[in-house]
């Protein structure tokens, strides 16, 4: 199995709104790799840097210093319309607050990558239906994102993410809008991706029950890696040592 | 030894082939240069001269001589000039004549530098007083002949540089292109994205950009309608000019400027708000498209989309404002009279789309960091960030606000500052420094005091959106103002004049010259039953600067035009209106520099000074005819710098044109005997004192202007009847009107006063119309700033709902927030707005009844006005509510 991603001496720091005020260092040099197939939760306090991290690795913000490797392309040498395709090819995403466009049908938002990619308007339509279909939300595919609860909303997302069969899957707080009832399927159906579709998935979480699903766990803190937890196979046990690590965050 | 050079005999080298180039392109256009030096471009009346006959010339018969056969004035100036012009042109020649030697024996002495500076020199004098050029008969050739000179030489230098980097500049642009190519084909290959995107992308766009048409909709017509404000500006603005010629364009007249003036206004206005609705338009959909671009459209794909959307959006409003402001000019054009006919033209359509780019410009500029963020997949609203408050030194910064504001409004109040717009935006600066740090020393200071999380609630939205806030309540502050004591006054100061009658006293305003036929008129009046006929002397009193027209760069100003009179017929005039009146002296001087202005105008006029760009208080006047090229800083010239010493607003002939021109400037007796024969030693044209002995070349020149003012008062009919005497009469003196179309030498009250009526209406008209599209205005900025914060409100809401709060404390938290804009805006206008009224009431040389008189109208109205303000900000709050307890329930 090859990398996905790796990151070395990864930094980013970001411009406050008021100039004045100067930048702050969210990620101050990160290294890590991570491998096909993997399923890694990146945990830590608010503003430790975790949601920057996702999107540094999905392409969406540069990194300020260091290199970051996609599949073993340098991304720093890559033109913004190749990331884009990358973005659209080979990452989905699936946001805490799901993104969703709300002038667009349940069927419009998860075909989505699909149409930007210029696909066959006929297949847009079957991946939309089978992925809906799989995460049963058929019914709500001519509804509109308002209509929706948030554990449809973000099913709807995790379908989008989903159609353009991507090789890696970005989660930030998927389950964090969600009650535990929707949050649990919400996870499951992660779970199922990564198992099932064979889908690399970084994951952005606080929360330790939905963490244990991951194969691995990156703890950061203040913007560096504090540790990496690895899961045995047991659950259970996993979700107790992220617990006993969490005290340390 | 360089690649290519040969040895040849006697140890020197070959030169190479770029050497070879070189020498013979030096050659070619030293050559050519050599050659324009025998070229006979001298003119001297029909004569030409190569430069070497034109010097022999001048040595064989003196430089006097010369110029005379050639039938320029002699001068002395011209000989040193004409000097130093033949020995540039010598050193040049010689130049050239080395720089030749010098690339056959292959030295480099730089000899075509020197040629070069010597050419450089040459152009300059060329375009200089009293040198060669200047005495030419043929002034153009003169002019361009030198340049042509230094363009060679500019030419050999440059292209001998270019010759000798040729090789590597082709080498290194090969290897550049090469690596372009290289980069292009790299480029291809890995942005390859073949296909076309399918049906449902346009349908999936098209819905997204459905999803906000109510707002594009808005947009479009606020867009629209400033468009068409400027098409009718522009369009009004040309209809209305009055005077125009090629030498000099006409200007709009009385109702006219009114129009363009309220057009302008509302434009403003217009601009404020579209600019409002743009940012507001573009913060909600940047966001929208950063889901675009977050999923990975392609970046060209994204941009046409957006700029597809927008542009769309302005031509729709280009063509609809077009339409509507067609509409709106030809209404004009029906309904009004004495305007022209033609006013479409290519330049109005492009100076009405220039002003839709520019706010466009704007617009993009000041939402530039959303464009680069995009805020894609970023949870964080910006919208319900904090904004920095100013941290320290408030009470410092509120008493600069103050400071300034008082010294805006010391400068407003005087009549010399003609209510300069810049002294009211002054104004505006202080009242939001004051705001700014005002309202933030307070809030900070409270978070000192006790019961801060008693007052939490209440002042959070002013603590967390500083910024907003200050800009919300300073742009509603500026719209009541402007309701409040500009358009009021407008409004009422024109009702006050509803007597026209007293604004134009005398049936008949001739300003008569001593010749033998104005006598006669004049004498015909006199005699005529029924007609009472006063005669008092006059001379025309001409300014050196401008009226209150603001010329551009390239045109000559308009210059001023009033009545001279001496301080006899002054208080005789003063009688003739009151006969009560007590005849105090003025306190003038013998020596003229002294002088008394009395502005005819009327009290809906804004403060006009005597010289509007400069000297206002200290104007330079000549007592004659305008002398049009006036150079005002030139010392040996007749106009005068005189100090105003009294002023006041009364029409003691009549208003004939807004205080603008036709005002009287009162001398003392003597200073007016010694005055109105200055005309007779002065330059007509340029205003200079005429020497004794230079007397003689201006005979025929010289020209008095009129010197009787002749004010006639009786039957209109019989008046009238004279219809034919005073053709010949304004034929006669058509020379005194011939300069500025709004300068008569005969007005008549009956064109006066419809002149006036029809300003009148159209001012109070404009007014209304301004008062309640300004109203409007500050409805729509309030409805913007709730919708803005309508998605923080709705959260807000949601947050103090799960808390517990009761619904009525809830609702009385966004009443009480609104509660305290109005409060705040309603007393910083009242205030501001007392104060500029003050000010302007100075300015504009109000007698007390005067204000009293605009008192009792305007502060009733202030009052109603505030009260109805009031009204509106509840029932927008009132709907604000409902939106957001809507928006509760669908949550």
């Amino acid at each position: 199995m090859g990398s996905v991603l790796k990151a070395e001496n990864l930094v980013r720091n970001y411009k406050l709104p008021n100039e004045e005020e100067g930048t702050i260092k969210v990620l101050k040099g990160l290294n890590f790799t991570i491998e096909e197939e993997e399923f890694v939760g990146i945990m830590g306090r608010s503003g430790c840097g975790k949601t920057t991290l996702l999107k540094t690795l999905g392409l969406i913000a540069n990194p300020t210093e260091g290199e970051l490797y996609f599949k073993g392309k340098k991304i720093k040498s890559l033109w913004e319309d190749e990331r884009a395709d990358i973005r659209r090819r080979e990452i989905g995403f699936v946001f805490q607050d799901f993104y969703l466009m709300d002038s667009l049908t349940v069927e419009e938002n998860i075909m989505l990558p699909m149409i930007l990619d210029k696909a066959d308007e006929e297949k847009c339509f079957e991946n939309a239906k089978n992925h809906a279909d799989h995460f049963q939300i058929s019914r709500l595919l001519r509804k509109y994102p308002y209509e929706l609860s948030g554990g449809e909303r973000q099913r709807v997302a995790i379908c989008r993410a989903l159609v353009n069969q991507p090789s890696l899957i970005l989660a930030d707080e998927p389950t964090g809008s969600l009650d535990s009832k929707s949050g649990k399927i919400v996870i499951q159906a992660m779970d199922q991706i990564n198992k099932e579709y064979k889908k690399t998935i970084v994951m952005v979480t606080h929360d330790p029950q939905v963490a244990s699903y991951c194969s691995r766990i990156i703890l950061l803190k203040d913007g560096l890696i504090l540790d990496e937890l690895k899961n045995d196979g047991d659950r259970e046990e996993f979700y107790q040592e992220i617990l006993g690590r969490m005290a340390d965050l | 030894m360089n690649k290519g050079v040969k040895k040849e005999g006697r140890g020197r080298t070959a030169p190479d082939h770029q050497e070879r180039i070189q020498m013979i392109y030096s050659l070619v256009v030293y050559g050519l240069c050599l050659g324009a030096l025998c070229y006979p471009w001298i003119m001297l009346g029909e004569k030409r001269y190569t430069l070497f006959f034109f010097a022999r010339s001048i040595k064989a018969e003196g430089v006097d001589a010369v110029l005379a056969r050639a039938g320029v004035t002699p001068d002395t100036s011209y000989e040193g000039g004409i000097n130093v012009s033949l020995l540039l042109y010598l050193i040049f020649a010689v130049c050239c004549l080395c720089y030749v030697v010098t690339v056959l024996i292959r030295k480099d002495w730089y000899m075509n530098v020197l040629a070069l500076v010597a050419g450089i020199s040459l152009t300059y004098t060329g375009m200089s007083d009293a040198m060669l050029g200047s005495v030419c008969s043929n002034q153009t050739e003169a002019t361009l002949y030198p340049g042509l000179l230094m363009v060679l030489t500019a030419a050999e230098w440059i292209g001998r540089k270019v010759i000798e980097n040729w090789d590597t500049t082709v080498s290194e642009t090969k290897v550049h292109e090469e690596k372009e190519l290289r980069e292009k084909e790299e480029r291809r290959r890995r942005l390859y994205f073949p296909g076309k995107y399918k049906k449902l992308f346009y349908h999936v766009i098209w819905k997204n950009f459905r999803g906000n048409l109510k707002d594009y909709v808005v947009l479009l017509v606020c867009n629209g309608l400033v468009f068409a404000f400027a098409f009718t500006g522009f369009g009004l603005q040309k209809l209305t000019e009055v005077g125009g010629n090629s030498y000099r364009p006409g200007y709009p007249s009385g109702a006219g400027k009114i129009l363009v003036r309220s057009l302008i206004e509302l434009g403003a206005v217009g601009i404020f708000m579209l600019v409002l609705l743009l940012l507001y338009y573009l913060k909600k959909r940047i966001p929208e498209y950063g889901v675009f671009k977050t999923l990975g459209i392609r970046r060209k794909t994204m941009y046409l989309c957006m700029g597809l959307e927008l542009g769309i959006g302005a031509l729709l409003s280009i063509v609809l404002g077009g339409l509507a402001g067609t509409g709106l000019v030809i209404l004009f054009r029906e309904n009004m009279s004495g305007i022209g006919d033609t006013w479409f033209s290519a330049g109005l359509l492009l100076k009405s789309v220039g002003i839709m780019l520019v706010l466009y410009v704007a617009t993009f500029f000041v939402t530039h960091d959303l464009f680069v963020g995009f805020r894609m997949g970023n949870s964080t609203d910006l919208q319900v960030m904090k904004e920095k408050m100013p941290g320290r030194f408030h009470a410092l910064f509120v008493a600069v606000g103050a400071v300034l504001m008082g010294a805006v409004f010391w400068l407003y109040r005087q009549n010399s500052n003609f209510e300069n717009l810049w002294y009211l935006i002054g104004g505006f600066a202080g009242v939001y420094i004051i705001l700014r740090f005002g309202t933030a020393g307070f809030l900070l200071r409270g978070r000192k005091r006790g019961g801060v999380l008693k007052r939490l609630l209440k002042e959070h939205p002013f603590y967390h959106k500083s910024r907003s806030a200050v800009w919300y309540m300073f742009g509603l502050c500026v719209i009541q103002v402007c309701i409040l004591a500009v358009f009021s006054l407008q409004l009422y100061s024109t009702a006050l004049e509803q007597d026209v009658d007293a604004l134009l006293p005398y049936d008949l305003v001739l300003l008569a010259d001593g010749e033998e036929a104005d006598g006669r008129l004049i004498e015909k009046l006199k005699a005529s039953e029924g007609l009472e006929v006063t005669e008092y002397p006059m001379f025309r009193v001409s300014g050196s600067d401008a009226t209150e027209k603001m010329e551009s760069i390239e045109q000559d100003p308009v210059r001023s035009q009033n009545i001279g009179i001496p301080e006899s017929a002054y208080h005789s005039l003063k009688r003739e209106r009151n006969p009560s009146y007590q005849e105090k002296p003025l306190g003038l001087d013998d020596a003229g520099e002294k002088i008394y202005v009395v502005h005819q105008q009327d009290r809906s006029t804004k403060a006009q000074p005597i010289d509007y760009k400069s000297f206002r208080t200290t104007p330079y006047l000549y007592t004659g005819p305008v002398c049009e090229m006036i150079d005002v800083f030139a010392h040996d010239t007749a106009f005068m710098n005189r100090e105003i010493i009294g002023e006041e607003r009364q029409s003691l002939i009549g208003v004939l044109s807004h205080g603008e021109r036709e005002n009287l400037v009162v001398f003392s007796d003597t200073a007016f005997e010694q005055a109105k024969d200055v005309w007779k030693t002065t330059d007509p044209f340029y205003g200079k004192v005429i020497k004794p002995e230079e007397l003689e070349d201006f005979a025929g020149e010289l020209y008095q202007g009129p010197s009787k003012l002749v004010l006639v008062k009786g039957d209109v009919e019989q008046i009238e009847g004279l219809e034919a005497e005073l053709g010949d009469f304004r034929e006669r003196h058509r020379r005194d009107e011939e300069y500025d179309a709004k300068v008569k030498s005969c007005y008549l009250k009956s064109a006066s006063r419809q002149q006036l009526e029809t300003e009148f209406g159209m001012q109070d008209a404009m007014a209304r119309m301004l008062i309640a599209v300004f109203f409007a205005a500050s409805g729509l900025l309030l409805g913007i700033k709730m919708m803005t914060e309508r998605k923080m409100n709705v959260r807000r809401a949601e947050f103090l709902s799960c808390m517990g709060m009761r619904n009525k404390e809830r609702l009385r938290l966004l009443h009480g927030e609104m509660k305290v804009y109005y409060l705040i805006v309603s007393a910083v206008s009242a205030v501001f707005s007392a104060m500029l009224l003050a000010a302007t009431f100075s300015a504009r040389l109000y007698s007390a009844a005067d204000i009293k008189a605009l008192l009792i109208k305007i502060v009733p109205f202030g009052i109603g006005e505030l009260l109805l303000f009031g009204g509106m900000v509840w029932l927008l709050t009132e709907i604000n509510i409902r939106q957001i307890e809507k928006k509760i329930r669908e949550v």
